[in-house]
């Protein structure tokens, strides 16, 4: 008897051992699955700009084209003397690998002083959904070596502090400013309602060395659009989706009045989209040296929908917004630069079949537009970013068949 | 002694297997031609096709509604579709399963977001989450942002009438 009840145990483990084994399987091979293309793949192979989701890039002061891109753990930079034909041996920023957030509205920032000291930021995702921190890193050395990372969002709490912008004047005062949500969290645990997140900015005053206490900006933002930051005179301007009222989702600006001295919040479009939802969809903006700021966003309310452009005038007022892009071809994510008078816009269609890369030229500071153009076209792409040197625009698209292009644009 | 009889291990192997790879077979890859199976596999009855993503924040208090939902009115069909990639299909499992939602007819994106959106609505831009209530006749009314458990009640009682 005794021994029947041993032999019954042993078939026993032996069945419960065989179940984890075919169980742990299951889980495995489901892991395998992927829809990055063959050719990146395969993490353990060098990095490559090629295989990178989101890069961002600018030009220093010398037209050498610099970009920031994620690849397996590590925010990469790298550059191109020859207008993206060719680019440098890449170096990373951060020398341990962390998670990186690298999609769509939330990448990678990279900017530069006159010294061409070089700056970077990313967001930490963390464990819990809608959770991050905000990294920044610079070099001294011309991107031969990077500071350890920091983290500089002085709340650690496990809260959203995510979709950073980053901005540097000429010398080298460093400005982020992100979506934050540790005012949430606090209402929240005292059973109090927020909606969205809030807008917090923080600054050094010795090129990144060392940053000063966090602030907040305002209460409300949208959760999950990027934040858009431009220099004017040195101080920075600021520009968001923001909830007004209950939930409806309009776009704001905010012009520093000092280095630490945000000036009131204002009030960019008026188009009342109320919705309950993340629509991915941030804005951006261009400022001229004259202090004319060239506007634009999406938004997709049912009596005000598609993408917009409107100009903020030196004297602080708004021109009437003027509606762009082919809104049934679902026209999305524009971006716009000025050199001068002269003023681009670009955006991205999709037909069914193709996506397309669209252009429209102002010569006129953006009061009247030329006829809109196709100017490239993909099967699989990343958003449409616009940049100049100083002399040219050209428009930054990473496709899927042919990696980062650095489209030049004609005046 | 007598869980240890065979046709009990053989259960209890089942139900380990299941556990850890159920949901994930029922995760069905979305493809151009996804869409016209859904409607295909759902003639003649009403159901609800939510859009949602692991990163969009109002999609989880929409999970959760349709979760709760779901325990109420079993009856009535969902459709989950994640417009996440597939190689985040462990999280989207473990996921919808938190919601109660593991028994449901779920999808995850496999290809290229905008193919994918064009071949279910082209007038959607994106926003999540998106939602479809199909009447039995299969016209569709459609919504972006979180919907209210009383709107969908109200929908699936109408359209029985």
């Amino acid at each position: 008897m005794k021994k029947s009840r041993m032999n019954i145990t042993k078939i026993a483990l032996g069945i419960v051992l065989v179940c984890t084994a075919l169980s742990s399987q299951a889980s495995m091979s489901h892991k395998k699955s992927s829809v990055v293309s063959k050719d990146c793949a395969d993490v353990a192979q060098p990095a490559s700009l090629r295989c990178a989701s989101a890069p961002s890039s600018v030009f220093d002061q010398n037209n050498r084209l610099w970009v920031a891109w994620a690849y397996a753990g590590h925010v990469y930079v790298n550059y191109s003397d020859n207008m993206g034909k060719t680019f440098s041996t890449p170096v990373a920023v951060n020398r341990k690998p962390e998670a990186i957030s690298a999609r769509g509205e939330n990448r990678p920032k990279i900017a530069l002083d006159k010294k061409n000291d070089i700056y970077v930021s990313w967001t930490k995702p963390l464990e819990k959904r809608f959770t991050g921190h905000i990294r920044f890193s610079y070099s001294r050395d011309g991107g031969e070596h990077f500071s350890e990372p920091v983290i500089v969002n002085d709340d650690l709490s496990v809260s959203g502090h995510r979709f950073e912008a980053l901005g540097v004047n000429d010398n080298g005062d460093v400005y982020l400013s992100w979506l934050d949500k540790r005012d949430r969290d606090q209402a929240r645990k005292k059973g109090d309602k927020y909606h969205g997140a809030a807008l917090y900015y923080v600054w050094s005053d010795d090129a990144g060395k060392t940053f000063k206490a966090n602030q907040k900006i305002i209460d409300h933002s949208c959760e999950c659009c990027r934040v858009v930051m431009k220099m004017d005179d040195q101080l920075p301007v600021i520009l968001w989706r923001n909830i007004y009222g209950k939930n409806t989702r309009d776009h704001s600006l905010v012009k520093f009045l000092g280095k630490d001295k945000p000036g009131n919040v204002e009030r960019v479009s008026f188009d009342n989209w109320q919705v309950d939802s993340c629509p991915h969809h941030g804005p951006d903006m261009s400022v001229a040296d004259s202090g004319l700021y060239h506007l634009t966003w999406f938004d997709n309310a049912p009596e005000s929908h598609g993408l917009f452009y409107t100009r903020r005038n030196v004297n602080g007022t708004y021109d009437k917004a003027i509606n762009f892009g082919d809104y049934n071809a679902a026209a999305s994510h524009p971006n716009v630069v000025n050199i001068g008078d002269k003023v681009w816009l670009v955006w991205k269609q999709f037909d069914g079949k193709q996506e397309s890369i669209w252009l429209q030229r102002s010569i006129d500071a953006g009061l009247s537009w030329l006829k809109p153009e196709k100017i490239a076209v993909a099967k699989n792409s990343d958003y449409p970013f616009l940049l100049s040197n100083g002399t040219q625009a050209f428009v930054q698209w990473q496709t899927v068949e042919d990696g980062f292009k650095l489209i030049p644009l004609s005046e | 002694m007598k869980y240890f009889k065979l046709p009990y291990l053989v259960l209890m192997c089942s139900m380990m297997i299941a556990s850890n790879g159920y949901a994930a077979q029922q995760l069905h890859h979305f493809k151009l031609d996804s869409y016209q199976t859904i409607l295909q596999q759902n003639k003649k009855q009403p159901f609800f096709m939510v859009l949602w993503s692991l990163d969009c924040m109002p999609c989880m208090k929409e999970l959760k509604m349709l979760g709760e939902f779901h325990q109420k009115y079993p009856q009535h069909k969902l459709v989950l579709i994640s417009t996440d990639n597939i190689n985040q299909s462990d999280e989207i499992v473990q996921l919808i399963t938190e919601y109660g939602l593991q028994t449901v007819d779920q999808w995850v994106f496999d290809g290229s977001f905008q193919y994918l959106r064009h071949s279910i609505d082209p007038a959607w831009y994106g926003e999540l989450p998106r939602g479809y209530f199909f009447k039995r006749d299969q016209t569709r009314i459609a919504s972006s942002g979180q919907l209210h458990q009383n709107q969908l009640i109200q929908y699936f009682s109408e359209d029985i009438k």
